[in-house]
C-alpha cells in the first residue's frame, strides 16, 4: 500500500527561484543520482522537494518500537528567494510519522509534518558552513539515530522537547523547583501545585516589546499560607522604598503543578496550548490535573496584575540534559482580559503563551563553563585598582569564589578610574575591594550564601596587623600583590608569612608596554624585590631590558637610586589604554593558574610580556626568567641585610683560589634601598690591570674602573653601580684587618663630603666564606 | 559525547581492527598494515597507518598512541606493519625525533600470549617479541616504569612457563575493564576472556602452529555504566579453529557463561577459513565438507540482525582457502540476510574498499551514516586534479 505523504497533494513549481536555490538543487539531484528532482510548490514563498531516504536500521529492532523505517520519506522545505540566507527546513513527509516517541523534534500542530531539529544550537549557523549534501546526510543519519535510539539516549540523560515561538523567558533554578515536585511540597494541602512568587526581570518602563516577549524570575517557592505572608511581606516594604526612585519591578505570584501520583512520562507533546481550554488538555495527556490552581487563581492576581505564569512539571524517566533533575518543566503564562474574570471566576479561555527557560547563573554552572579552571584555593589580594579588579574579575567570572578570596583596598571608585577599572558606573563611590565583592554577589545572586570573597576597605598593611587576619594566614595560599605601591613592597618584603604561603607580585611598567610578575621562591627567597633586582640587572643580557631602564630615567624627574618601577594606575596622570591594561590582567591571571598547577620551587620566576606598539608593527613576546636563591647575609650591627646574586659568592671563593698565596680584590656592582636596608649585588668587577696584591695585602687599582662602572651605569639607567669592594683574606684573618678599618673610614669621609648616603662595603672573603663590614 | 566505534579496516587477508570509546581511549586488535598503493589486482590499498594517525590520541608530547594493542597471535597476517609503523624496542623516555618524522605510535599497553616470546617467527613478530621482552624484564626487575605507558603488558592465557610468572595475566573466564587497562572508569566498556586455554598454549608452542594459541575474547559495550544490557557484544578470536570454539563452548556453558558467547558482530576467525566450520583440507575427506555441530551453535547466539565479518580477501570459488566460499555459505544461512556477512575487501567497492565502521547505539551497532563535509573546500595532494597535467595555450600542439 502506498504510504500516505503530506506533499501527495502539491503541485509541480513553476515559481522562479533564485540563482543560489537552482544551483543547489541541482547539486541535489546529482547527489542523488537522479534524472530529475521534484519541485512542489508548497506556498508562496515556500518550493518543497520530497525524498525517500535510506535508514540503516539497528540490528536489535527500533528503540521503544518506534515506527521509523527502512525507508523514510522527508521533504524539505526552501524559501524561493531567500535561500541559502534561509536555512532549508526538513519535516518527515509520511502522514504516519510517530511524533511522540521522538525528541529532536519541534512543536507543530495536529495533522501537520513533523519538523527535525537536526542541529542543537544555531540552525541558520550551521547551514551556513556545510552543502546542501550535507543537510541530507545529517537527515539520513538523524533518522537512523533516531531510530537506534541515540538522540533520546545521551549520556544517561533525558533529551528535553525542542520548543520555538518563545515569549519571552522565565528565570529558576531547575534544581529547586525539581526538588519541590520530586517531594510533593504542595501549597497548603493543595493536591498537586504550589505557588511561586515571581518577579518581572526588566527593570524600566515596558515596550511594546515586552509585553510580548514578558521576562519572569521565580524569587521564592511557596507551599504554605505563612510563608506567603513572610514573602509578601519584605517585598512590599521593598516596593514601598523603591517607588521612591526609578527602579520599580513588578512581583506577582505563579504556579508549578505536576502529576500528585509522579508517574514517569516519556511522551512528548505535539503540539502547545494557545488557550486555557488546549492548557487544561495539555496538561492532562501528562496525567495532571490543572483545575485545583485554576479554582483559587482568580483570588492570585496581585493588584490587578493581569498575568499569570503556570509552570508544568512532567517527570522523564532520566535526568534533563543539563540538568541533574528527571522533571521537565514547560513554562505556561495566562493572559487576562477585562472581562475574563467575573465573580471570582473565569469565563473565558484566556490566551496561554509559553516561555523559554532560563537558569541563574550558579558557580558550579560558571566554573563549567569557564572549563572548571583549577581553584586558587584561598587567597588574599592587595590592590583591587585597575590590574588587580580585572584579575578578580575573571576569578569571579571562573566560579572561583566559593574559596576564601580577601581583598585589600582602601580607595574608592572614583568616575575617571572608569577608564580602567574592571567594574562599571553602578560602582561608583564605593570602596573598590568591597564593589568586587558586591559584584560576585550579583552575579551570583542565587547563593551569595556560599561566596567566600571578603572585601576590606583598608591598606594590605591591615592584613599583617589585625590579628583576625593573620591568624588566617596559615590556610592562604597565595599572596597576591596587585597594588604597584613601592611604599606597601617595602613593608611587605619585611613581613613574616608562613611558609606554605606562595608570594606573587604583578605589575606593569615601561608605559604599559612590559608585564611583570615575581613568583617568589620557597622561605622568601628570592623574595619580590630580589626579583625586581635581578630582572634589572639583566640589563647587561637584554638590550630591552636596558633601553626600559633608560627610558624610566629619562622620565623620572628626581634621580632616586631606585627606578620608578610599576605604574599606579590610580592617577589621571597615567596614560595607558584600558586594553593594555586587560592583556596583560588577562595574562597575569594564566601565569597564575599555570603557577598554581605546580609544586611550590626553591627558585624564584619572572614572567616578562613586552608588547610591541610601534609605528609599522605590533607583536607582544613573552620572556620567563629562572632566579637562584641568593645569598643572604645580615648585619646584626646595623641591621642592613646584603643579599648576593647567586654564584657570586662561587666566584669570589674561585678568584681568592686563583691568586694564592696572593690576596686579591674588585668592586662590587649593584643597588642599594636606602628604605628597606638592603644592598644588592648582581656582578663583580675583578681587580684593574694596576692594582697589586702579594700574600698579606692587596691595592686595588683604578685603571678602567671608571668607565667600566659608568658603562653599568648607562646601560642600566644609572640603577646599577658601584655599591662597595671586596678583597680575600685566603690565610686570613677572618675579618677586617686595621688597614681594611682605616680604609673604610676613609671611604666613609668621603662619602659624607659629597653627600653619598649610603654605608660603605667591604666584603672580605676567607676560607670560610664572606665576612661583610659595613661602615 | 562520541559514540563507541569498531572500524574494521579492509586489509585482505588479515586482521585489523580499531576500537575507540567514548573517553577516546583506543584499542588496536592485530594490525596488518600493507606497504604499496595497490595490490596485484590493481585494487586499492587502504592507507591504514594515516587512518590510524587521524583516529587516535596523542600523548603530552604530541606523539601518537594506542592505549592498547591485542595481538591475538603472533602471525605475519596478525601484525605485519608493526616493525616500521610502530615504537618498539626501546623506552618511551627515547621516543626521538627520528620516531616522531616516522610518526610512530606507542602501544601503551601490550596483549600477547606465551607464543609471542616462543614462536616469533617473521620481521613483525620479531620486533614485537623483543618489545615483549623488553617490557617482560620491567616487571622480572621490578622497575617503577613497568606502570608506565608505553611500557605496560599483560599476559592473555597461562602456560605454567614461571618465565611469566611476574607479569601482569589474565586467564580465560576473566574480565578486564577499561579501569585495569588505562585507569578510566567509563564503567560502559570490558572484555571477557575466553581463551587461549592453558592446553591450547601448550599444544601450540609444541605443534608450533600459532593458531592453535589464539586469543579468543568477547567485547562489551554500554551506552552508560548504569545500563542494565549490553548494547554491543563482539566475539573476535584471530585465526582459533573449530576445536578451540567448541571448547569456548562447553567451558562457557560449564562455567555459567553462555551470556559471553553472544554477539553482535563476530570476527569470522582466520580471513572466512573452513577450519572454523571442520578440519581442512575441505576436499581431503567427505566428513570434512559437514560443519561441526559447536560451530553452527555459536552462530546462534546472534543477537538480533547481527553482523558477520570477513576479514579477508574477496571471496571467490577458485581461492585456496583462507577465505573458504562454502564458509561464507555457512555464515550467510545462519544471518538474517546474506548482505548481513560483510566482506571487508568489497566495501564499498572491491576497486577502492574502506573501513567498515560501526557506531554503537543503545539497539546494538549500526553501521555508521556518511559524515558531511564543509561549505569550505580545498583539494588535496591525492586529487586527480593535481595529478595530472593541465595544459593550456591557445595554439597548443603537441
Amino acid at each position: 500500500m502506498a504510504r500516505s505523504l503530506h506533499t501527495d497533494n502539491l503541485i509541480e513549481s513553476n515559481a522562479p527561484l533564485n540563482q543560489d536555490l537552482t544551483a543547489d538543487l541541482d547539486l541535489l539531484r546529482l547527489f542523488l543520482g537522479k534524472r530529475k528532482l521534484s519541485i512542489l510548490e508548497k506556498d508562496e514563498n515556500h518550493v518543497v522537494v520530497p525524498l525517500e531516504l535510506t535508514v540503516n536500521l539497528p540490528p536489535r529492532g527500533t528503540y521503544n518500537s518506534v515506527d521509523i523505517r527502512s525507508k523514510e520519506n522527508v521533504q524539505i522545505v526552501f524559501h524561493k528567494t531567500k535561500y541559502p540566507k534561509v536555512a532549508p527546513r526538513v519535516y518527515s513527509d509520511r502522514k504516519s510519522f510517530p511524533k511522540e516517541g521522538i525528541s529532536h523534534l519541534y512543536v507543530s500542530g495536529e495533522g501537520k509534518p513533523a519538523p527535525f531539529c537536526l542541529v542543537r544550537g544555531n540552525y541558520e549557523e550551521w547551514y551556513a558552513s556545510k552543502n546542501i549534501t550535507d543537510l541530507v546526510i545529517r537527515t539520513q543519519n538523524w533518522l537512523c539515530d533516531a531510530a537506534n535510539g541515540s538522540l533520546v539516549e545521551d549520556g544517561g540523560q533525558f533529551d528535553p522537547m525542542r520548543l520555538e515561538g518563545y515569549r519571552g523567558n522565565m528565570v529558576y533554578d531547575h534544581d529547586k523547583l525539581n526538588e519541590l515536585v520530586s517531594n510533593n511540597k504542595v501549597f497548603e494541602n493543595s493536591k498537586n501545585f504550589a505557588l511561586l512568587l515571581i518577579r518581572e526581570n526588566e527593570k524600566s518602563e515596558k515596550t511594546e516589546e515586552y509585553v510580548k516577549y514578558p521576562k519572569y524570575q521565580v524569587v521564592e517557592t511557596i507551599d504554605s499560607l505563612d510563608n506567603l505572608k513572610s514573602n509578601i511581606q519584605p517585598i512590599l516594604e521593598k516596593i514601598l522604598q523603591n517607588s521612591l526612585g526609578i527602579g520599580i519591578k513588578r512581583i506577582l505570584l505563579g504556579a508549578v503543578v505536576w502529576d500528585d501520583e509522579l508517574r514517569t512520562n516519556n511522551q512528548f507533546p505535539r503540539y502547545l496550548p494557545k488557550n486555557l481550554n488546549s492548557l487544561i488538555d495539555f496538561c492532562e495527556e501528562y496525567e495532571i490535573d490543572l483545575r485545583p490552581v485554576i479554582h483559587i487563581l482568580p483570588n492570585l492576581l496581585l493588584g490587578g496584575i493581569k498575568e499569570f505564569p503556570i509552570i508544568v512539571g512532567v517527570k522523564r524517566p532520566k535526568p534533563i540534559i543539563g540538568y541533574t533533575g528527571e522533571v521537565e518543566f514547560f513554562n505556561f503564562y495566562l493572559t487576562f482580559g477585562d472581562n475574563d474574570i467575573v465573580d471570582n471566576e473565569i469565563k473565558n479561555s484566556v490566551r496561554v503563551g509559553f516561555q523559554s527557560h532560563n537558569q541563574p547563573l550558579s558557580i558550579r554552572k560558571a566554573k563549567q563553563v569557564s572549563g572548571n579552571e583549577k581553584s586558587l584555593n584561598s587567597n588574599v589580594i592587595f590592590g583591587c585598582g585597575a590590574i588587580g579588579s580585572k584579575v578578580v574579575t575573571h576569578l569571579i567570572r571562573d566560579g572561583l569564589v566559593d574559596q576564601p578570596m580577601l581583598l585589600f583596598d582602601k580607595d574608592k571608585i572614583e568616575p575617571h578610574n572608569l577608564v580602567r577599572h574592571g567594574l562599571l558606573s553602578e560602582s561608583v563611590g564605593q570602596n573598590k575591594a568591597i564593589a568586587l565583592q558586591n559584584a560576585a554577589k550579583a552575579i551570583f545572586d542565587s547563593e551569595t550564601s556560599n561566596l567566600k570573597i571578603i572585601g576590606i576597605p583598608r591598606n594590605g598593611d591591615a592584613f599583617f596587623e589585625l590579628e583576625k587576619y593573620t591568624e588566617i594566614l596559615g590556610s592562604v595560599n597565595w599572596i597576591l600583590d596587585f597594588t604597584a605601591s613601592t611604599s606597601f613592597e617595602n613593608y611587605f618584603i619585611k613581613r613574616q608569612i608562613q611558609s606554605t604561603n606562595r608570594v606573587c607580585k604583578s605589575f606593569i611598567t615601561d608605559q604599559g608596554n612590559l608585564g611583570v610578575q615575581l613568583f617568589e621562591g620557597l622561605e622568601r627567597n628570592p623574595r619580590v624585590d630580589d626579583l625586581k633586582v635581578l630582572l634589572q640587572s639583566e640589563y647587561q643580557n637584554d638590550t630591552d631590558i636596558s633601553s626600559w631602564l633608560r627610558r624610566e630615567q629619562k622620565m623620572s624627574k628626581d634621580e632616586s637610586l631606585l627606578v620608578n618601577v610599576g605604574v599606579g594606575c590610580n592617577s589621571e596622570t597615567t596614560i595607558i589604554s584600558d586594553d593594555l591594561i586587560s592583556l596583560h590582567s588577562s595574562i597575569f591571571v594564566r601565569s597564575i593558574k599555570a603557577q598554581t598547577n605546580i609544586k611550590p620551587k626553591k627558585e624564584g620566576t619572572i614572567r616578562l610580556t613586552k608588547v610591541n606598539t610601534s609605528k609599522d608593527d605590533f607583536n607582544i613576546r613573552t620572556k620567563t626568567i629562572i632566579v637562584n636563591p641568593l645569598t643572604v647575609i645580615k648585619d646584626a650591627k646595623t641591621g642592613w641585610e646584603i643579599r648576593i646574586k647567586a654564584g657570586v659568592e662561587e666566584m669570589l671563593m674561585s678568584e681568592m683560589g686563583k691568586a694564592m698565596p696572593n690576596e686579591t680584590g674588585g668592586v662590587f656592582i649593584g643597588m642599594i634601598n636606602n628604605k628597606t636596608k638592603c644592598i644588592y649585588i648582581t656582578d663583580v668587577i675583578l681587580p684593574p690591570p694596576d692594582s697589586e696584591a702579594n700574600s698579606g695585602c692587596f691595592i686595588r687599582g683604578i685603571e678602567g674602573l671608571k668607565e667600566e662602572v659608568d658603562l653599568h651605569k648607562k646601560q642600566s639607567g644609572q640603577t646599577f653601580g658601584y655599591i662597595g669592594e671586596w678583597h680575600s683574606h685566603p690565610h686570613g684573618p677572618l675579618g677586617p684587618s686595621n688597614k681594611d678599618i682605616s680604609t673604610m673610614q676613609r671611604f666613609k669621609k668621603d662619602y659624607i663630603k659629597e653627600q653619598i648616603f649610603m654605608p660603605v662595603l667591604v666584603v672580605i672573603v676567607t676560607p670560610i666564606g664572606l665576612i661583610p663590614c659595613l661602615h | 559525547m562520541a559514540k563507541q566505534q569498531l572500524k574494521f579496516y579492509p586489509v585482505g587477508n588479515g586482521d585489523n581492527t580499531l576500537i575507540s570509546l567514548t573517553d577516546k581511549t583506543t584499542i588496536l586488535i592485530d594490525c596488518n598494515i600493507r606497504e604499496g598503493e595497490e595490490t596485484e589486482q590493481g585494487n586499492k590499498i587502504y592507507p591504514v597507518k594515516s587512518d590510524l594517525l587521524d583516529s587516535i590520541q596523542s600523548n603530552g608530547d604530541d606523539n601518537p598512541f594506542v592505549d592498547l594493542m591485542i595481538l591475538t597471535h603472533p602471525d605475519e597476517d596478525h601484525c605485519r606493519g608493526f616493525e616500521k609503523n610502530f615504537y618498539n624496542g626501546k623506552s618511551p623516555e627515547n621516543y626521538a625525533k627520528a620516531n616522531k618524522d616516522n610518526e610512530e605510535i606507542i602501544v601503551n599497553e601490550l596483549w600477547c600470549t606465551s607464543m609471542l616470546f616462543n614462536n616469533a617467527t617473521n620481521n613483525d613478530a620479531k620486533a614485537l617479541k623483543k618489545e615483549a621482552e623488553r617490557r617482560r624484564k620491567l616487571w622480572e626487575e621490578d622497575k617503577p616504569e613497568k606502570n608506565d605507558d608505553g611500557n605496560r603488558i599483560r599476559m592473555i592465557g597461562y602456560d605454567e612457563d614461571s618465565k611469566y610468572e611476574n607479569i601482569p595475566s589474565s586467564i580465560p573466564g576473566e574480565i578486564i575493564d577499561l579501569k585495569m587497562i588505562n585507569g578510566n572508569s567509563t564503567g560502559n566498556f570490558e572484555m571477557f576472556v575466553h581463551g587461549p586455554f592453558k592446553k591450547s598454549l601448550i599444544d601450540a608452542n609444541a605443534k608450533d602452529d600459532k593458531n592453535f594459541s589464539s586469543i579468543i575474547m568477547q567485547a562489551r559495550f554500554k551506552i552508560n555504566k548504569n545500563d542494565l544490557n549490553w548494547a554491543c557484544l563482539y566475539l573476535f578470536g584471530g585465526d582459533a579453529d573449530h576445536y578451540r570454539w567448541a571448547e569456548v563452548i562447553s567451558k562457557s556453558k560449564s562455567h555459567d557463561n553462555e551470556d559471553k558467547l553472544e554477539w553482535d558482530l563476530f570476527l569470522s576467525p582466520h580471513h572466512c577459513s573452513w577450519t572454523f566450520f571442520n578440519d581442512v583440507p575441505y576436499d581431503a575427506k567427505e566428513e570434512n565438507k559437514t560443519p561441526k555441530k559447536t560451530s553452527l551453535e555459536l552462530l546462534d547466539y546472534r543477537q538480533g540482525s547481527g553482523k558477520i565479518i570477513g576479514s579477508c580477501k574477496v571471496v571467490r570459488s577458485t581461492d585456496k582457502n583462507p577465505p573458504h566460499p562454502e564458509a561464507k555459505k555457512e555464515y550467510q544461512k545462519k544471518l538474517e540476510k546474506n548482505s548481513d556477512f560483510i566482506e571487508l575487501s568489497k566495501e564499498p567497492s572491491e576497486k577502492e574498499p574502506k573501513p567498515y565502521v560501526f557506531e554503537v547505539s543503545p539497539q546494538g551497532p549500526v553501521k555508521k551514516g556518511i559524515s558531511e563535509g564543509a561549505a569550505a573546500a580545498a583539494l588535496g595532494g591525492s586529487s586527480s586534479a593535481v595529478n595530472q597535467k593541465s595544459e593550456y595555450g591557445s595554439k597548443f600542439t603537441y
